[in-house]
């Protein structure tokens, strides 16, 4: 018994310490990278991962794909273990402070400042990932992409009411008085055509809409609302004008996703964050996307986008800056957009790339980009954001667009809850 | 060494049970006194999750909701099994083939389910308001319509679960001994008259168990609600299990759902409480 233990004993010992001298002689370097692009796991493998180990023959990358309905669930669970999940994780901007907050990656500035170049990337984007939303923050994460709201239109409808195509210089002038146009009286649903689908308080839209027309949503250190603030009551106005006075738009349809009646071909126009042209992709009318138009303050888009963060736990975190350096500065390649779910790379060289400009579906990306030169990003993600938009913002602003509410009330009601949850955000750091 | 065996095969489930349930359970309790966000170690605060819900507006709207759901739902849905197998208990020719139509609901993926119902209801191209505008009836617009949403997803919630319980009220009434019936029928009983004195007090000890099982499910309604309307329009189908969800996974104050939870329970454990006491009233005792 005595031998056969000591045999085990044995074995055990020179598996473990032969393994990994091994590794340590050859030097080969073992990462994990966990995504969420399921349903591109094969593209990411193919046109990602393989040639980075072929380019870097030293570094072992696995992929670890998450469904995204769980990835925000398996991340903080992992975070709050305090040991991160993989060595380099992709981020979206919506919980990126949280798992900053807990210090999930490490900062990534003296990478950048060696190797990269601001000039080479639509720099806008960065803020939401450095710690606290401010530029002065270490930079914790990667910026990939970026996406915005988008105008997208009904090329059909708009020729069959003899109407220009929205471009650059759209004010929401233009657009109501298109919306009207394009709106028809037919009473039979089959028949009918809105001219404008509006976001009902997703933040797909109405967002742009308020602080493009000089309202604001929070103060500008977003520590309070700014829902009844005049300027904010006015943009809000507006908008449920849209609906319940000109009559251009319909009523708010929760049991509907955002999008059915522009895709089903009964609205002309539709303000919608630019992910969604992958749904119209199989859209059976001619259609193309503008950048949302002028406002009395100018263009002001909410930013988004996802980034790569080098986790804390990284044994390696040199060799998985290469890789998030391989990520975020990928070469143009056909078939490049869908990695992105469309999204608009950050790195100059590949969004002005024919491979993304002229990738399906088919559409103005040009137009998008341009928002870059003169439109201006703001942020709404603070502690709690999740609860007041979904228990304040969005069922008044539903509401409110379904003339249930006042405007009045709907603000106030929306304000109160704002303050209330970012007042116990506070006391609950 | 009998009852050490006898142990030993029941340490696989009582470690289960332990591990599983009553550890959550009990852990739960503890939790829903502290500030906790999965990302950090929780921090006690006494009954301030529990203080703050019971101060909530919006805690109040979502009781009343689910209790709106629960009316809506439970007599209605008893009253339409109870008739579903009274119609399949009958022997005649291709009874089986309605037997399992009526049950197909119960197996058929309830987020499938409500897609399809999201669509019938749909006001301007739905199946619903098309037939009523054939009978030139202006169809309400179902779940955009904060007060028609509710009863669209109960009417929903009905048609998906109808045939499980038609199923245990068709066992309790093949139980029931045909004698009585047939003796009522030679005392010159009508059917409706044996229905109301024989079949109903014989079958209590069921429509008591289809109540209670019944009250307890419509109480946790969350599927429907999460596919169909989000909790929308407002928050007029917003109901506990939809807000516990959305407080722990989407807002992570698992403190807050935990608090959450526990009235839940003890909202369902006091309904269910009055059944029992209220069921010496109504149950057949044989």
């Amino acid at each position: 018994m005595k031998s056969v233990l000591s045999l085990f004993v044995l074995f055990a010992t020179v598996l473990f310490f032969g393994c990994g001298q091994e590794q340590a002689n050859s030097g080969q370097v073992h990462l994990t990278l966990v995504h969420f692009y399921l349903d591109q796991k094969d593209a990411w493998q193919h046109d990602v991962v393989d040639p980075f180990m072929k380019a870097h023959p030293n570094i072992d990358v696995e992929v670890e794909a998450i469904p995204y309905g769980l990835y925000t669930t398996k991340i903080e669970a992992a975070a709050a273990s305090g040991v991160p999940l993989g060595d380099v994780v992709v981020i979206d901007d919506w919980f990126a402070q949280d798992l900053f907050k807990r210090n999930y990656t490490i900062p990534l500035d003296t990478f950048y400042h060696r190797d990269l170049h601001d000039s080479d990337f639509f720099t806008q984007f960065f803020t939401v990932w450095h710690k606290g939303n401010v530029p002065s923050g270490p930079l914790l994460a990667m910026p990939v992409s970026g996406g915005v709201t988008a105008l997208f239109y009904n090329k059909d409808l708009f020729d069959k009411a003899g109407l220009n195509y929205p471009d650059s210089t759209w004010t929401y002038a233009d657009l109501l008085n298109a919306a009207q146009k394009l709106t028809n009286n037919a009473t039979e649903p089959s028949k009918k055509t809105w001219g404008i689908l509006l976001d009902d308080g997703g933040f797909t839209g109405i967002d742009t809409y308020i602080y493009s027309n000089g309202g604001h949503i929070l103060t500008n250190d977003m520590q309070h609302s700014a829902m009844v603030e005049p300027a904010t009551l006015e943009a809000v106005q507006s908008y449920v004008d849209m609906v319940q006075k000109d009559h251009v738009a319909p009523p708010p349809d929760p049991s509907q996703p955002l999008g059915q009646q522009f895709l089903l071909g009964h609205a002309g126009m539709m303000l919608n964050i630019d992910y969604a042209k992958t749904e119209l992709a199989h859209a059976t009318f001619r259609w193309d996307v503008a950048p949302p138009p002028i406002g009395s303050a100018g263009l002001e888009d909410r930013e988004n986008g996802q980034a790569f963060g080098i986790t804390t736990s990284c044994k390696e975190p040199d060799s998985a800056w290469e890789l998030v350096k391989w990520i975020a500065t990928l070469p143009p390649k056909q078939g490049i957009n869908r990695l992105f779910s469309s999204a608009m790379p950050l790195y100059k060289p590949l969004a002005y790339s024919n491979a993304f400009l002229d990738g399906t579906p088919k559409c103005n990306r040009r137009a998008l980009l341009s928002i870059n030169n003169y439109g201006h990003l703001f942020t709404l993600i603070t502690p709690g954001w999740q609860e007041w938009r979904d228990h304040g913002f969005i069922p008044n602003m539903q509401d409110m667009l379904a003339g249930r509410e006042s405007v009045h009330d709907g603000c106030a009601a929306i304000d109160k809850m704002i303050n209330e949850v970012l007042a116990r955000n506070r006391e609950n750091p | 060494m009998r009852t050490r065996s006898a142990y030993l095969y029941l340490l696989p489930i009582l470690i289960g049970l332990t591990v599983f349930t009553a550890g959550p359970v009990l852990a739960s309790l503890g939790l829903s006194f502290t500030h906790y966000d999965i990302g950090q170690a929780p921090t006690f605060i006494g009954t301030s999750n529990y203080r703050e819900l019971f101060h909530s507006d919006l805690f109040w709207q979502v009781l009343l909701n689910t209790c709106y759901y629960v009316l809506l739902y439970v007599p209605a849905s008893i009253i339409v099994s109870l008739a579903l197998a009274l119609l399949i208990e009958r022997r005649v020719r291709g009874i089986a083939f309605f037997r399992t139509v009526y049950f197909l609901p119960v197996v058929t993926s309830i987020v499938a389910a409500a897609i399809i119902w999201s669509w019938l209801y749909n006001s301007d191209v739905g199946l619903l308001n098309y037939l009523f505008s054939v009978i030139g009836i202006n169809g309400p617009k179902w779940l955009e319509d904060p007060h028609w949403a509710l009863p669209a997803i109960a009417l929903m919630s009905i048609w998906k679960n109808a045939g499980y319980n038609m199923m245990i009220f068709l066992a309790g009434l093949t139980s029931i001994p045909k004698d009585y019936h047939e003796a009522a029928r030679l005392d010159g009983s009508g059917a409706w008259h044996r229905f109301r004195h024989i079949t109903l007090p014989l079958l209590s000890p069921v429509t008591f168990f289809v109540l209670v099982v019944t009250t307890i499910g419509a109480f946790q309604v969350f599927e429907q609600t999460f596919v169909m309307t989000n909790g929308g329009p407002g928050v007029s189908t917003l109901t506990l299990s939809y807000y516990i969800w959305q407080m722990a996974f989407r807002f992570f104050d698992l403190g807050g759902a935990m608090a959450l939870g526990y009235i839940f329970f003890l909202l369902v454990l006091a309904v269910t409480g009055l059944q029992f006491l209220a069921r010496r009233k109504w149950v057949f005792q044989q």
